[in-house]
């Protein structure tokens, strides 16, 4: 097991740069998901990390050694591939053994250590199959079997999940978790689905256009997103986001709309400036008593354990969550009132938190 | 995901270490320039040899080739030497690039030299450069044009095998039974050697006096069935024959692009109440442009090499009626030796291949691409 | 329950006539296959059945065995491949197994050499990038491709005299490579489809696994892209077998093939018609066997490249 680190890290495509100078530690033993939107140079920087991609500029580090130059053989690494890149000429024992084999580990050691990783992921009946003859998430197992028998010194995943169907990445996830909990291995795992990075991460890193946006503990993320990139990525379903202006005169609050949401008064933010004023759906309460700020019912998605309400504040969509059932019309108009201390403001300008 | 480097195609980029040490480098430089030279002073003593310079060195070239394949072997070990994971990756074309060009960049200089020359095999007096006396000769020598001429009709078949080739492609592509047997028995004509095809079918079926065809022929009420009779119904024999042999060709290129056609856009006109007809014009067949037009250009690509039939069945006869460029240049070899002008001929050909294909390659290539 | 069990449900006049339809195009569809079939495969029984004929059943233009005529060993006897005459000795049989045999060595050869080279440009030019100067993948792979074009007219002559000077006429060498580069584009544009269809996943994997480029290559990709090799092979082979034109002009004795031999017995003999269609019969025998025994690879080769 090692530590990754990654120093100023770019990657160029001809002119086009993806990875725009990226630092990020990654501890010993630690599981980190790198998170995005689709492009945004997250695979290619696991991939960088792997040695499948070369690097521009900047280095990576695995434990003591720099692994900018080496192939990714030597870099003691085991890689999950998205369609997993299973041998299809090979059975899963054959699959499984097969990078033991290739480093010419002894016959029984091989044995041992498929039959042990097989035995974990459930696989023991299916050693003398096929790849095809596998449905999509035992085809996933084999591919982390493959990498687990290795015992590297990092797992990489690369978006696992995404070709499996939903239930079944529910039950994976919470699998993938427990496995890492039982091995130990630092692993980078790479998604661009927030609710998997929020589950399964110890550190998440919220990557856009190739820079790192974030880096933290996914409740960190959470409470406190760095800017309004984040803090509409991370959380479903997202924050909401209202354009207002700072005002000062008594207790401290934004005027949207020529209403007045509450702030938190150690916000630093001057009399007069133009702020985005976020709130979560979940943090938004029924005003039974007219207070906060009205809002016209648009749309209402009852799930049974929640209620979910979209609602038109002035020209912004609002969306608002109650644990609780409401039974609202459309058209109708309800007051809801922000948790104060749950209250996020951005600079309208930078989009950065103030 | 998709990163831009694999928009770029099914490319395996790999992070390489490379660093050869000063020895190693210095060692594959002198293997393959010292291959090289020993090539290149093989070439050179046997080269006086031949002018009678020097009365030593080797009975035939030969030892020349293996000191080439020598030295490309060299090479290849050079590369891997200098360039380390590089080189290991060069050696995947390497081979075959050395091996086609000897193979045929050094013979195309080499023949339009022969070009410019008077060479006749049979004559004792060698041979000499004589300039453009061969392209002299070639103006003046009606049976090459008629040749020519001949294989713009040629060609013009194809237009024929290609409707009979889509039409049986359609019917090997409806709900039939026994497709299995219908496909392979359609395949067998591709599987049989010209040359036997020519005695099977030209010779023996067409036999004036008793072959089976001349039979049919006089049961449909064509008094005298003479295959080579005329000018026009032996060029339509020939190409009908060749049709014969080549048809399958298309025909399975065409079933691949019928069968990798998407089914919805078929079913959806279906659905839209259109005929089989209206379907066939407006949705299969501009979904099978980019196919047809491959199917095409490969068999264009092989009609211009059409020979073998043409030198057993008819020899170019009557008066030259159906006489391939090929054919042509085959009994000018075989039957007057004239290895020089015979190569001219041959070169000119390829000039105008070559023009003719670049040409046909921009027309196409608008409908090649697929707009939809 | 009733126990009644007729019929309720009867076709309509338009019921009858949408029958009626669907039967003349099943009609039309069957015969028009069964007329192609026996285009096809007339000339082929014609040949076989020539070969058992004597001298009259072939003047008289018989055509169904036992039914028209008697079938006689005669072909066959000339050959020396006759049940009578196989246990002797024969020259022209010595002769055709000797041209047979070369057939098989050089088509076999040819193919071979063919898969082996076009398989690795056309893996590393579907893989990697390379550059020499102003060269890049694309031009190589025009390069290769372009060979299809090059008529056997045009290198016939220069090698002609070439392989006078090397010592190469008439000898399995000297064809072996001519075939070689006349079936390599063909093998290439299969394998460069066959590769590309293999998700580069696989190697990647491989290579994390600690496998080199390489033994990537011949350990995960060939078992891979197997079908598509065999594919390429048979295709060379077909072709190989059945080529005629540089035979007859590099070959004389030694190294002569089936088609050159064929060709030949036409001009010479007059026309000897069993003995010439039992040669011509075994001539196209092995194709025909290789024909109905590996169609699908076949048409699997010829359809690479047709479909993208």
């Amino acid at each position: 097991m090692a530590e990754v680190t990654i120093r100023q890290l770019r990657k160029s495509f001809g002119s086009v740069e993806v990875i725009r100078g990226v630092d990020i530690d990654i501890p010993d033993g630690e599981f980190v998901v790198l998170v995005g939107p689709s492009g945004c140079g997250k695979s290619t920087l696991l991939r960088m990390i792997a040695g499948l991609e070369d690097v521009t500029a900047g280095t990576i580090r695995i434990g003591e050694r720099v692994v900018n130059n080496l192939p990714p053989a030597e870099r003691d690494i085991a890689m999950v591939f998205q369609n997993y890149a299973l041998y299809p000429h090979k059975t899963v024992a054959a699959n499984l053994a097969f990078s033991l084999k290739v480093r010419k580990t002894d016959r029984a050691v091989v044995k041992e250590r498929v039959e042990q990783a097989a035995e974990t992921l459930g696989l023991t009946p299916y050693l003398h199959r096929y790849p095809r003859q596998l449905s999509g998430g035992q085809r996933q197992r084999v591919a982390m079997g493959r990498a687990i028998v290795r015992d590297p010194q990092v797992f990489l995943f690369d978006e696992p999940l995404s070709n499996l169907d939903a239930k079944l990445r529910i039950q994976m996830r919470t699998e993938i978790k427990e496995l890492y909990q039982r091995l130990g291995t630092t692993t980078v795992f790479v998604t661009h689905d927030q609710i998997e990075a929020m589950t399964m991460a110890d550190k998440i890193v919220v990557m856009e256009d190739g820079l790192v946006e974030q880096v933290g503990t996914p409740l960190e993320l959470f409470d406190r997103p760095r800017n309004v990139f984040v803090a509409t990525f991370i959380g479903s379903p997202a924050m909401n986001l209202i354009h207002g202006t700072v005002r000062r005169d008594g207790a401290p609050h934004v005027e949207a709309n020529g209403h007045r949401l509450p702030v938190r008064p150690d916000r630093e933010a001057p009399d007069g400036h133009s702020v985005i004023y976020g709130v979560r759906p979940e943090h938004l309460d029924l005003a039974e008593d007219g207070g906060g700020f009205p809002a016209r019912v648009a749309v209402v998605e009852p799930t049974g354990s929640e209620t979910l309400v979209f609602l038109r504040f002035g020209e912004t969509e609002v969306v608002a969550l109650f644990r609780d059932r409401h039974f609202f019309k459309p058209g109708e108009t309800v007051h809801l009132r922000p948790r104060t201390d749950q209250t996020h403001l951005f600079d309208a300008a930078t989009g950065v938190r103030l | 995901m998709s990163t831009p480097a694999q928009l770029e195609g099914n490319q395996l980029y790999v992070v390489t270490s490379d660093h050869m040490s000063r020895g190693r480098i210095l060692a594959g430089r002198a293997l393959m320039w010292g291959a090289a030279l020993v090539l290149l002073l093989m070439v050179v003593v046997q080269g006086l040899r031949e002018n009678e310079s020097i009365s030593f060195g080797f009975e035939t070239w030969r030892p020349v080739l293996y000191a080439y394949a020598f030295w490309a072997v060299c090479l290849c070990i050079g590369q891997v030497l200098t360039r380390g994971e590089q080189g290991k990756r060069a050696l995947f074309v390497l081979p075959g690039v050395l091996f086609v060009v000897s193979m045929v960049i050094f013979p195309i200089l080499f023949g339009i030299y022969i070009s410019l020359t008077d060479w006749n095999l049979s004559s004792l007096t060698g041979r000499k450069f004589n300039g453009v006396d061969n392209f002299v000769q070639m103006a003046g020598d009606s049976f090459y044009w008629n040749a020519l001429k001949n294989m713009v009709y040629y060609v013009l078949a194809i237009s024929v095998e290609y409707a009979i080739a889509f039409g049986l492609a359609l019917l090997l592509n409806a709900q039939i039974r026994a497709r299995k047997f219908f496909r392979v028995a359609f395949l067998l004509p591709l599987m049989l050697s010209p040359v036997a095809v020519s005695w099977m079918v030209g010779k023996s079926m067409m036999e004036i006096r008793f072959g089976p065809l001349a039979n049919l022929g006089r049961f449909l009420g064509w008094e005298t069935p003479s295959f080579f009779g005329t000018a026009e119904i032996a060029r339509l024999t020939m190409m009908v024959m060749d049709a014969w042999t080549f048809i399958p060709f298309m025909m399975i290129m065409l079933l691949a692009g019928l069968q990798a056609l998407p089914k919805d856009v078929v079913e959806a006109a279906k659905v839209d109440g259109a005929s089989r007809w209206t379907t066939f014009w407006h949705v299969t067949f501009p979904l099978m442009l980019p196919v047809s037009i491959t199917a095409i250009l490969i068999r264009i690509i092989f009609k211009l090499k059409l020979a073998d039939i043409i030198i057993n069945v008819t020899a170019g006869g009557p008066g030259g009626a159906t006489d391939t460029v090929t054919s042509f240049i085959f009994r000018e070899y075989r039957d007057r030796s004239n290895v020089g002008y015979g190569t001219l001929l041959a070169m000119v050909y390829l000039v105008l291949i070559i023009v003719f294909i670049t040409l046909l390659l921009k027309l196409v290539r608008r409908w090649m691409r697929q707009s939809y | 329950m009733s126990a009644e069990t007729g019929q309720i449900f009867k076709d309509a006049a338009p019921d009858l006539k949408f029958r009626a339809k669907w039967y003349t195009r099943r009609v039309l569809i069957y015969g028009t296959l069964l007329f192609w079939t026996v285009i096809c495969l007339f000339p082929i029984y014609w040949t076989a059945t020539t070969s058992f004929k004597i001298a009259p059943d072939v003047m008289q233009g018989h055509l169904i065995p036992w039914a028209d005529f008697e079938p006689a060993w005669r072909g066959w006897r000339s050959l020396g491949l006759s049940p009578q005459t196989i246990f002797e000795t024969s020259t022209v049989r010595e002769e055709f197994l000797k041209r047979f045999t070369n057939s098989v060595i050089t088509s076999l050869a040819a193919s071979a050499l063919a898969v082996v080279l076009g398989s690795m440009a056309a893996y590393g030019l579907s893989r990697f990038t390379y550059r020499l100067k102003f060269i890049k993948n694309r031009d190589i792979s025009f390069f290769f491709l372009s060979q299809l074009i090059l008529p056997p007219v045009v290198l016939a002559l220069p090698f002609l005299v070439l392989y006078k000077e090397l010592a190469l006429l008439d000898s399995h060498i000297g064809l072996i490579l001519l075939y070689t580069l006349m079936v390599l584009p063909i093998v290439i544009w299969i394998m460069r489809d066959q590769f590309s269809a293999i998700p580069v996943e696989l190697e990647e994997a491989a290579l994390v696994d600690g496998l080199s480029v390489w033994k990537a290559f011949l350990q995960i990709v060939l078992p891979i892209a197997l079908p598509g090799m065999i594919a390429a092979f048979i295709l060379s082979l077909v072709l190989c077998w059945n080529e005629y034109f540089f035979a007859a002009l590099l070959t004389s004795t030694d190294a002569k093939t089936i088609p050159v031999m064929v060709a030949s017995q036409t001009g010479s003999q007059g026309i000897n018609w069993w003995s010439m269609a039992a040669l011509s019969f075994a001539a196209i025998l092995p194709l025909v066997i290789i024909g109905i025994v590996l169609e699908r690879f076949i048409i699997k080769g010829m359809a690479a490249g047709a479909v993208k």
